[in-house]
């Protein structure tokens, strides 16, 4: 990189810092002044906001399709219409949550640790699928359906994936979140614990909450403790409290 | 107070939204489809038109939002405002010479729609140097692409994309330089 490069690259590194609010009053003041001075820095800064818009709203518009897609999958706005729905759905939709709670507290019951689970088990809600690159495609379909929901086929798409490249941690570990969402919390733990000691991974954090939450779910109540100490996710430190009491 | 408490609301609304949170705008998304479609269903639009409009309105709304150019006053601003801009895409399009072709010039078309505007949503020269933008980053290749995408929208730090994409952090940051000036050149051959 030539130092003229150079340069020009830290201005653009200044102006995005100016754009994210990250200078103190003083370097932004003279920031300011900077630009207000050299009308053709103040043009190059101009440009550069835009292409940083152009480029937000190009990748907000690939993932819209996304959005439309699950909003298509949801039965209750597929047939749109003028009116408002009509209070007989809603009153059916009242009446289900009823009768799923109900069915939850009578097998549940005598369960503290799976309600326990329950209440606190959230899935990660995953990975933008948006990324162009082909070798990730399957992986990104199956993202899409675990977003949706569909834990089942997102773990057989993963699973084809986890032949090839069984240490990878990001497959691991929506693996084993995914069998979680399925309650089959022995194949979560599985895939969960082999990743957990890879200190570098981004999820170090997750995979030990998880882990914490597929030994509970799995009455494994002294594992699930330890792991929710190695995770410092607040909501961790939560249900590890409820434990102990 | 109630009302000092929405506006609140909205302004977290419109923080998250210039954050780019995901969840947020997805909900956005989803929560104000509906009334939107049926508005252009009621004006004689089909589902994919709807779908169009609607996710051009959105953008707008996000670029103008980004912008700082919608300040939100009431409870339900934002989500109005959306709907505005959207029925607004939906009546040019409508009074589009396309849409006449299509239609015929003697058939009557009766929208009660409201007088009409023309040249309403002409582009203004800021608008189409942002569509120029959004072209350009479409025809980068993909390792520039996801790199940009990773720090501009997801607002990943240099150090969190140099681990994820394992490079350094010295050659993470000169290589979104080197994206950003190809960006750069696309979008000027573009302008010619």
């Amino acid at each position: 990189m030539t130092p003229r490069e150079n340069e020009h690259m830290q201005f653009l590194d200044a102006s995005e810092r100016y754009l994210g609010n990250r200078m103190d009053l003083a370097e932004k003041a003279a920031f300011e002044e900077k630009l207000a001075e050299d009308p053709i820095l103040s043009q190059q800064f101009d440009e550069h906001k835009k292409l940083i818009l152009g480029i937000e709203s190009a990748v907000l518009k690939e993932n819209l399709d996304e959005y439309h897609a699950t909003l298509e999958n949801d039965s209750g706005v597929k047939t749109l219409s003028d009116k408002k729905p009509s209070p007989y759905l809603w009153l059916g939709i009242a009446a289900s949550i009823v009768v799923v709670l109900g069915l939850f507290l009578f097998f549940d019951k005598n369960d503290d640790n799976d309600a326990l689970f329950a209440t606190h088990f959230v899935p990660d809600p995953g990975l933008p699928t948006t990324m162009g690159t082909s070798e990730n495609y399957t992986f990104y379909e199956g993202m899409v359906d675990y977003k949706r929901e569909d834990y089942k086929t997102a773990i057989t798409k993963w699973e084809s994936l986890y032949a090839e490249k069984p240490e990878n941690d990001t497959l691991n570990y929506f693996l084993g979140v995914a069998e979680l969402a399925n309650k089959n919390a022995a194949n979560a733990i599985t895939y969960l614990e082999k990743v957990a000691p890879v200190n570098e991974s981004m999820f170090q954090e997750e995979i030990f909450h998880y882990l914490g939450l597929a030994n509970l779910k799995a009455g494994n109540m002294e594992q699930a403790k330890q792991n929710f100490q190695k995770s410092k996710k607040p909501e961790s430190a939560i249900i590890l409290s409820e434990l102990n009491n | 107070m109630e009302s000092v408490k929405n506006i609140t609301e909205q302004n977290k609304l419109v923080a998250a939204i210039k954050a780019n949170d995901p969840k947020v705008l997805q909900m956005l998304y989803q929560e104000n489809y509906g009334k939107i479609a049926a508005y252009i269903f009621k004006n004689s639009g089909s589902k994919p038109q709807a779908k169009d409009t609607y996710q051009e309105a959105f953008i707008a709304c996000y670029q103008n939002i980004k912008e700082d150019k919608f300040v939100p006053q009431s409870e339900t601003a934002l989500q109005g405002y959306l709907f505005t801009i959207a029925k607004n895409k939906w009546t040019d399009y409508l009074r589009s010479a396309h849409y006449k072709k299509v239609q015929g010039m003697n058939e009557v078309v009766s929208l009660g729609l409201e007088a009409p505007e023309p040249f309403s949503s002409e582009v203004s020269e800021e608008e189409s140097n942002l569509d120029l933008a959004m072209t350009g980053f479409s025809k980068l290749g993909d390792e520039c692409k996801s790199l940009l995408k990773l720090f501009y929208f997801e607002k990943k730090s240099m150090e969190e994309i140099s681990e994820l994409i394992n490079i350094t952090d010295a050659s993470a940051r000169n290589k979104k330089y080197r994206c950003m000036q190809k960006l750069k050149t696309i979008v000027a051959n573009l302008k010619d």
